[in-house]
């Protein structure tokens, strides 16, 4: 039986955080994971209860995370950390009262540069009755509202920032990590998951104010569950529009997830038979709309329809 | 005796274009092609104009004139509708996207 984020003493999971040794499995990725516990242990136990969890390494880890001060003296005056994937990025320091959005950064490198057994897509996922909905936007677009407002609905939370698109079977792998949440999306979210669900507000970060979202535990028992996608969307909110969906050609769509996919050029011939496999069998929107209880009827009035 | 500029215009008319047909994958969508290219996992997005002188370059090779002749005899166009000017501009776009390439003067010559 394995164990859950919640079942493991608080007091080892302490230990393995600054050892290196937590392991946290989530989707088909085994992380592990070594950071600073006083900032980092608090975000595992609100976000991640559910996640199954040990304090020793797997014997196959996908991806290793530690979050460390970016040189000795940050250590200890006003500490820092940065995230380490194991490779270079160019990380800006965060203070370590920061470390949740270093450790959610962190992760979000690793997946996007060094996944190779999926493509990976930037864009949101949530299913329900065993077909996927992939929401691609650009930051801002309104990709992580519209995705937790389907959670709200029932929708299982398959994926609130990369879309892992299987090569072989050109469907989507669950990957339910909590949901990232921005400025003016903090205060909808959490009105409509509950206040219970969304963490604390980081404030002042290079991105400015933000903040988790839980995702339900019914999604993380689905945590090895995947889907065909049945349809594509590239969500535009814009404050006060008129909801619209507009049919997109499917190269069109194509050309736009190449774009948002962020290991794609690596991967090469057989990313691009899969996302063709993907959207030939899925229906493409670019969707506006101007309030999330719109953009929820748009998306449940398209997904009702037939093939075209 | 000939300016400079004449003998590059005149060089440009009797480049044979060529290109390899395994060299990409193709998928059409409502009259456009999309286009992915082997050698640089690039995808491209062609019209069926661009699509069709890829197609007619692949299977053999071609100048700016004998492609132009073969599209419009391909899409039944008139010279009015597709002029020499407008082929000549869609090989440049398809040569500078790699899709295509001059056809070696070693390879010309022998």
């Amino acid at each position: 039986m394995h164990k859950t984020v919640k079942d493991l003493n608080s007091t080892d999971l302490n230990r393995a955080l600054k050892r290196g040794s937590f392991t946290l499995r989530l989707g088909p990725f085994s992380h592990l994971i070594k950071g600073p516990a006083r900032h980092l242990l608090p975000h595992l136990i609100g976000m991640y209860p559910e996640c199954q969890a040990s304090l020793d390494p797997d014997d196959v880890t996908e991806i290793m995370l530690r979050l460390k001060a970016p040189n000795v003296f940050r250590r200890f005056i006003r500490p820092q950390i940065s995230p380490d994937p194991g490779f270079h990025v160019p990380a800006v320091p965060l203070p370590e009262s920061m470390a949740p959005l270093g450790f959610e950064m962190g992760l979000n490198l690793s997946v996007a540069l060094k996944t190779c057994r999926f493509v990976t897509i930037h864009a949101g996922v949530v299913a329900k009755n065993g077909s996927a909905i992939m929401m691609s936007a650009a930051s801002g677009g309104g990709k992580s509202t519209l995705a937790a407002a389907l959670h709200s609905e029932g929708y299982s939370l398959f994926s609130d920032e990369f879309a892992l698109l299987d090569l072989d079977s050109a469907d989507v792998r669950a990957y339910p990590r909590p949901i990232s949440l921005k400025q003016q999306s903090i205060p909808i979210v959490r009105e409509l998951l509950g206040a219970d669900r969304v963490s604390d507000v980081i404030s002042d970060t290079p991105k400015g104010d933000i903040a988790y979202a839980r995702v339900a535990a019914e999604s993380l028992a689905e945590n090895n569950a995947s889907a065909p996608v049945k349809l594509i969307l590239f969500p535009n909110f814009q404050a006060g529009a008129q909801p619209l969906a507009r049919r997109l050609n499917p190269a069109e769509a194509i050309m736009r997830l190449v774009a948002a996919s962020t290991n794609y050029s690596l991967l090469g011939e057989p990313a691009y038979k899969a996302i063709v496999s993907m959207v030939k069998a899925a229906q493409t929107f670019e969707i506006t709309y101007g309030t999330t209880e719109q953009s929820v009827q748009l998306v449940e009035q398209l997904a009702g329809e037939g093939p075209s | 005796m000939p300016t400079a500029e004449q003998g590059v215009e005149s060089a440009q008319a009797v480049i044979e274009w060529t290109a390899d047909p395994e060299s990409w994958m193709s998928e059409e969508f409502n009259d456009t092609h999309l286009v992915f290219f082997k050698p640089s996992a690039e995808t491209h997005f062609l019209n069926f104009l661009s699509f069709g002188a890829l197609e007619l370059v692949g299977s053999s090779p071609a100048t700016n004139v004998t492609l132009w002749h073969a599209l419009l005899s391909k899409f039944a166009l008139s010279e009015q509708d597709l002029p020499l000017s407008l082929v000549e501009t869609v090989v440049q776009q398809l040569d500078e996207a790699g899709l295509i390439s001059p056809v070696s003067l070693d390879a010309q010559n022998s």
